[in-house]
């Protein structure tokens, strides 16, 4: 598992794995059921605090992401986070929302917000597309 | 980590109290108050020279305060320094060993203080490291030296070790095994580290709480995590004039642009949003700030501060 921390930005540590394993959750580089390492060896890999990836853990598996076996570990959950499809929504407008309103500061048309959007858009659906079956 | 049980159970790994240090007539340690939870990663953070190491020293009962009290491991430092010593590990920027010594040996010698010494864990981190046991210390690389102290200090299973600018003049690589290594001892159950470095990344990768220390002084103490909270940036368009910001509580630093200001903000929340409201500011941006920044601009702010004084 690929996390990338970057202490210089602003954001504390555990957003950004719970963030990073959520992405790759939604891109399909986890997949249902896929073990994660455990606290002490993500810290390690890491070279994080063991609470910071302890915290990142906990937060994922409140939202649902992610769930604790006893004594086996944890994993990534099956199908369908537990988010109702309105609080859904609501985290998309307020990302999104951002990220236009940093487009339209940078004087991007709204012809070329959309395609972007689109753009976007089609390469993390194309990302996610299950193999080709019978090969 | 929960600070405010702590501070209920009083369970500190290492306590101080108005703790001082002069030097002649320098003031190395002014009034010192530090509270080091038990099980927790605690992060000294200060430019060169801003009194961490003599902070240490005196927690390691090498320097004598010129006056305050130390608590370590819930005994006063004056009554029992030998039994405090062998639950402590130390690790210090000259790193002390015998360079007539091989490295085998300078692990039996140190292994015959500790009635805890752990020969299992002694060899793994031998093998780890890939220390060459009958070379003699004065031919070790620097990097080794240094692995070869972090070998001694946690065999023995301390619980406290204490590090002071542990990574200091080290490469990359041998910065990421001390670094890995403390992150895999911290997450054995009640261990508690404290270690000064004036590397951001490393305090910030690592530790559960930081302490800003200048001049002898501590100017804030949290957990890391908080202060990512609690600290921003705060920018917003002028439009024409500029609102006075500059004397509001909890605003460190101010920029001003062309057309905008951008604020850092200790304590953001409804009531910083609201008296910036009160001053014509509209649709302000809050965007994350990085400890880094934090430190310079904290730093920063109390030499502005002294020189208005």
């Amino acid at each position: 598992m690929f996390i990338n921390i970057d202490p210089s930005s602003g954001l504390p540590i555990y957003i950004q794995i719970a963030q990073q394993i959520k992405t790759a959750v939604a891109m399909g580089r986890l997949q249902p059921e896929e073990p994660l390492p455990s606290v002490r060896q993500l810290a390690v890999d890491l070279a994080v605090n063991p609470n910071t990836v302890a915290r990142a853990y906990l937060d994922l598996e409140i939202e649902g992401v992610i769930y604790k076996r006893q004594g086996a570990g944890t994993f990534v959950s099956g199908q369908g986070v537990e988010m109702s499809k309105a609080e859904r929504r609501r985290v998309l407008t307020e990302l999104l929302e951002k990220a236009l309103v940093e487009g339209v500061n940078l004087g991007l048309s709204e012809q070329e917000l959309r395609e972007t959007f689109d753009r976007v858009l089609d390469k993390i659906l194309l990302g996610r597309a299950p193999e080709p079956v019978g090969k | 980590m929960n600070s405010d049980l702590n501070n209920i159970l009083g369970d500190y790994a290492l306590e101080t109290r108005g703790l001082w240090r002069t030097f002649g007539k320098f003031e190395a340690v002014k009034g010192v108050d530090l509270r080091v939870p038990k099980g927790t990663v605690f992060g000294l953070l200060g430019v060169n020279g801003a009194g961490k190491s003599t902070i240490i020293k005196m927690a390691m009962g090498h320097l004598r305060p010129t006056r305050g009290e130390i608590k370590v491991l819930g005994r006063a430092l004056g009554e029992d320094l030998v039994e405090i010593r062998k639950r402590v590990a130390y690790v210090s920027e000259n790193r002390y060993l015998y360079e007539w010594m091989t490295v085998a040996e300078s692990i039996s010698f140190t292994r015959a203080f500790h009635e805890t010494w752990d020969d299992g864990k002694a060899a793994d981190l031998l093998k780890r490291f890939s220390l060459p046991p009958g070379k003699k210390v004065r031919q070790l690389s620097r990097g080794n030296r240094a692995r070869l102290c972090l070998l001694l200090a946690l065999s023995f299973n301390p619980e406290l070790i204490i590090l002071d600018e542990p990574t200091s003049g080290l490469d990359p690589i041998v910065r990421r095994d001390f670094i890995e290594n403390i992150v895999s001892e911290i997450a054995e159950e009640g261990k508690t580290v404290l270690f000064s470095s004036h590397i951001v990344d490393e305090v910030e990768r690592v530790a559960d709480y930081v302490a800003i220390i200048n001049e002898g002084e501590i100017l804030l103490v949290s957990t890391i995590d908080d202060i990512k909270t609690s600290y921003k940036r705060v920018r917003y368009a002028t439009n024409g004039t500029r609102p006075e910001v500059a004397g509001l509580p909890g605003v460190l630093a101010v920029e001003n642009g062309r057309h905008e200001q951008v604020l850092t903000v200790s304590a953001w929340g409804d009531e910083t949003l609201r008296s910036l409201g009160e001053r014509g500011v509209k649709n302000p941006e809050v965007l994350p700030i990085s400890l880094e920044d934090i430190f310079v601009n904290t730093v920063r702010a109390e030499r502005e501060r002294r020189a208005g004084l």
